[in-house]
């Protein structure tokens, strides 16, 4: 069984709001021959509403947590489609970009730090795919969902900027097959690439609700049991919409929102926990059930 | 000098220099790679700006390679060798299995009647389905069936109902030698794969077909007999819409189609016009971002397209297109460029106008024949401004699209085929060596 | 709108804010055009003129103070602890605000420090 090690770049909204993701991350990770190892330290990738401040701020910072993997001697394993632009693409930039790089060097040298371009980001779902294997994946899978419909949200920062990701064999594909390795089935629906609305929540609400709502009327014509997330934006934003758009337009979509770890530990023959369960604002009991009834 | 000339690609360019160079008395190896020579012209359904029926212009020339006793044409092959320089090339040709006696074989169908293997059809943009034994399309030439062996599941019954005994199982590839004087490149072009671009749903909704696939539907030759209606279900399409550029002009990295391929608005708004004479309720709109409508009668076309006819033309590049689940009508959205604002229009069908490519293979060739190919894939003249129809070697010349997208429409192309006989022949007659 | 000489509507105005950075217009611009890196371009040059939402200028606090856009709510600590997630991973705060020092980023987002 090929090891796979990596810096583990938990960020900042899984252990503020989603501890259940990382613990189904951590559950599934040693069974998928996956080691993560803790980076000491690291601060904030800066997403967008940093990058939005201040270029130079954001990419010292980013820059720092790509330094301290470079330390480690390893490559950056993220969680969040948001870290994960932020970082792969301070990565590209500095790497290409002769001047820039010495510009943040300077910031850096203050901290004691110095970005040489050794290590490389890359995200959960492309690593499953990629670096563990699709076929090792399916060897861990011990008791599929049959055919449980689902409406599979990429998020933006998965694939898009096109230039900076390569390909697509990885990304939304890679996503999709893994979903379906686990027994359920990617429903087709409209707007499957459009944004959840995430960047925007607690800054334009409004804005943040309207994109939200386009997404999940998609989903709901398309007739799927439940949407699957890579980023945590986009499980907070499309799990707490439904509330919000039940509130004040009365409508429901009664989509359970499903981090993509944990189908994949179900699939894999492990339980959630109660307290896991409850993390979930639309229930996800209609999921449980469905794997229960087989 | 050899007083031969090899002339690969069998499209109107390639037929015309045959022609020319035959009527001068040069001998002519006509290489094609696909069964019949007639190429992209064949495919299509009327030509601007006579919108005379593009085959009945082509077959008779078509039919005069065939019997023209200074043309030889070599169809299903392939050059796999070029040696030597201007005057003096070594030629080798593959000429693969037809499984057909081109001796015996008259045309008459019968063994497809017959034939219960099926496969999809590659000259109707496989939209349609041929047999595994097949005559690659109706005014074919030579007028050859041909076995597909990868979908032919051998059970013999052509060769039982053949009358011309004209069935060969055993037929073995056949390598040919011949020593020529110039060679005359002519491969033409391909379309490019819309799917490159998802947002427009090719592939993914059935009703956005491409401008090759709607000429095969408008075609009384093709799939549905010249009756125009939409994949999804027969039905006949009340609204249409063309959508120009796609792929062309773009400078992004992963498309890296920064030309514009001359001829899409001028087929675009031919195909329009064919569409709302033969059904004027219907409503028809091109969506472009410039009409670049240049040359003879072309912008007074335009002009009786928009007046007469009332053809939309939005002068704006759809964003995206979506499709309904139940009816498989497409919508278009785009921003309205009076109101400037976002804009969504429904459609029974939409035609989607790609940017054109060298054609597949085009690289082996170059590197078999040693002749460069610029950063698009097209053949590289020797001077693009002196010398157009040379390519980087001497002796070897080239016509139509495959030297880019400098070229236009039928015309462009026989008067290039043309052009390039006249160049190889004054290279061979003299004693210049170029 | 900035051509036109309309800068100041757009600096000052909701417009920048309102862009999702999805990167969907980088995709899709046929010339190959940087539009979402100039949104963000844009929104730098905002921030510089006091157009900042009050959310982000949260978010902006909560990076310099802790080193997280957002810490965690007492009930994901909670849950980290009793189900052995073990402590929430430190930040070196020191670190991220000698690096926002440099940048002059404390200026940009505490008014009139």
């Amino acid at each position: 069984m090929k090891h796979v090690k990596y810096a583990f770049f938990l960020g900042c909204l899984i252990p503020a709001r989603e501890p259940n993701y990382e613990n189904s991350v951590r559950k599934i990770a040693p069974e998928l021959g996956i080691e993560l190892v803790e980076m000491e330290g690291a601060n904030c990738c800066a997403p967008f509403s940093i990058q939005s401040l201040d270029y130079a701020s954001w990419l010292a910072l980013a820059a720092r947590n790509l330094c301290i993997a470079e330390e480690m001697g390893l490559d950056i394993l993220t969680l969040c489609n948001d870290c994960y632009e932020s970082l792969l693409m301070t990565n590209t930039i500095l790497k290409g970009d002769k001047g820039t790089r010495k510009k943040v060097n300077e910031i850096l040298a203050d901290v004691g730090l110095k970005f040489k371009g050794k290590t490389d980001v890359k995200i959960f779902s492309d690593i499953l795919y990629e670096d563990v294997g699709l076929e090792k994946v399916k060897t861990a899978i011990k008791e599929p969902f049959n055919g449980l419909r689902v409406a599979v949200q990429p998020g933006c920062h998965l694939t898009k900027p096109k230039r900076i990701h390569f390909g697509e064999r990885m990304g939304i594909t890679a996503l999709e097959e893994l979903v379906e390795a686990t027994g359920a089935k990617s429903i087709a629906y409209e707007r499957k690439e459009a944004c959840c609305g995430g960047p925007l929540r607690g800054v334009n609400d409004e804005v943040a609700l309207y994109v939200a709502k386009q997404k999940l009327d998609g989903m709901k014509a398309a007739g799927v049991d439940c949407i699957v997330t890579v980023c945590p934006f986009c499980y907070l934003e499309l799990d707490m919409s439904q509330l919000e758009i039940k509130r004040h337009l009365k409508e429901e979509y009664n989509l359970p929102v499903l981090h993509f770890a944990e189908l994949l530990r179900m699939a894999m023959g492990m339980r959630l926990e109660d307290w896991e369960i409850r993390a979930h604002r639309i229930s996800v009991t209609k999921v449980l059930n469905m794997k229960e009834a087989r | 000098m050899q007083k031969e000339v090899v002339v690969i690609g069998g499209g109107i360019a390639g037929i015309q220099a045959s022609l020319d160079l035959a009527n001068r008395g040069f001998k002519v190896y006509l290489v094609e790679k696909s069964p019949s020579i007639g190429g992209r012209m064949a495919q299509l359904d009327k030509t601007f700006p006579t919108m005379d029926c593009s085959i009945c212009i082509l077959a008779p020339k078509m039919i005069e390679c065939a019997h023209n006793p200074n043309v030889q044409l070599l169809t299903n092959s392939e050059v796999t060798e070029a040696k030597g320089s201007v005057g003096n090339f070594k030629v080798k040709i593959l000429k693969k299995p037809r499984y057909v006696d081109e001796t015996k074989c008259t045309g008459c169908g019968i063994c497809a009647d017959n034939c219960p293997a099926e496969a999809p059809n590659d000259f109707d943009e496989n939209m349609g389905i041929r047999k595994a034994i097949y005559m690659p399309f109706p005014q074919a030439v030579p007028r050859v069936m041909i076995i597909d062996k990868d979908n032919c599941i051998e059970c013999g019954l052509c060769e039982k109902v053949c009358q011309a005994n004209a069935i060969n199982e055993e037929q073995q590839p056949e390598e040919i030698e011949l020593d020529v004087g110039a060679i005359v490149v002519a491969t033409g072009f391909d379309m490019f794969n819309p799917s490159v671009i998802p947002q427009y749903g090719y592939k993914r909704f059935k009703n956005v077909i491409t401008a090759m696939e709607l000429e095969r539907l408008l075609c009384a030759s093709g799939p549905t007999g010249g009756h125009l209606v939409r994949p999804s279900d027969g039905k006949i399409p009340r609204s249409i819409a063309f959508i120009q550029c796609i792929g062309s002009r773009d400078r992004r990295e992963w498309i890296n189609h920064p030309y514009c391929s001359s001829i899409c608005c001028k087929y675009a708004v031919k195909d329009a016009v064919l569409i709302k004479e033969h059904e004027p309720n219907s409503r028809v709109g091109i969506f472009y971002i410039d009409m670049r409508a240049f040359g003879r009668g072309f912008q007074e076309f335009v002009n009786r397209a928009k007046s007469e006819l009332g053809i939309a033309f939005v002068r704006s590049n759809p964003g995206e297109i979506s499709e309904d689940q139940t009816t498989r009508n497409l919508v278009v959205w785009f921003e309205d460029p009076i109101t400037r604002t976002v804009q969504g229009l429904s459609f029974d069908l939409v035609v989607l106008c790609p940017t054109l490519i060298p054609r597949k293979g085009v690289e082996e060739l170059a590197k078999t024949l040693g002749v460069e190919l610029d950063n698009y894939g097209f053949f590289k003249s020797a001077d693009a401004v002196k010398r157009p129809l040379d390519t980087t070697l001497p002796g070897i010349f080239a016509c139509g699209y495959c030297l880019g997208p400098k070229t236009g429409d039928v015309p462009d192309s026989i008067t290039q085929g043309s052009a390039t006989a006249a160049r190889v022949a004054e290279v061979l007659a003299s004693r210049e060596v170029s | 709108m900035t051509i036109l000489g309309l800068r100041s509507d757009v600096l000052l105005g909701p417009l920048p804010w309102y862009c999702l950075s999805c990167f969907t217009c980088l995709d899709r611009c046929p010339q190959g055009g940087d539009v979402g890196e100039a949104m963000f371009a844009i929104r730098n040059l905002a921030g510089r003129e006091g157009n900042i939402p009050n959310g982000i200028v949260v978010q902006a606090q909560s990076l310099f103070e802790t080193g997280r856009v957002v810490t965690p709510s007492r009930m994901a600590l909670i849950h980290r602890e009793k189900y052995g997630l073990g402590k929430e991973p430190a930040v070196d705060v020191e670190a991220v605000q000698k690096i926002l020092r440099k940048t002059s980023f404390d200026k940009l987002i505490y008014k009139g420090s």
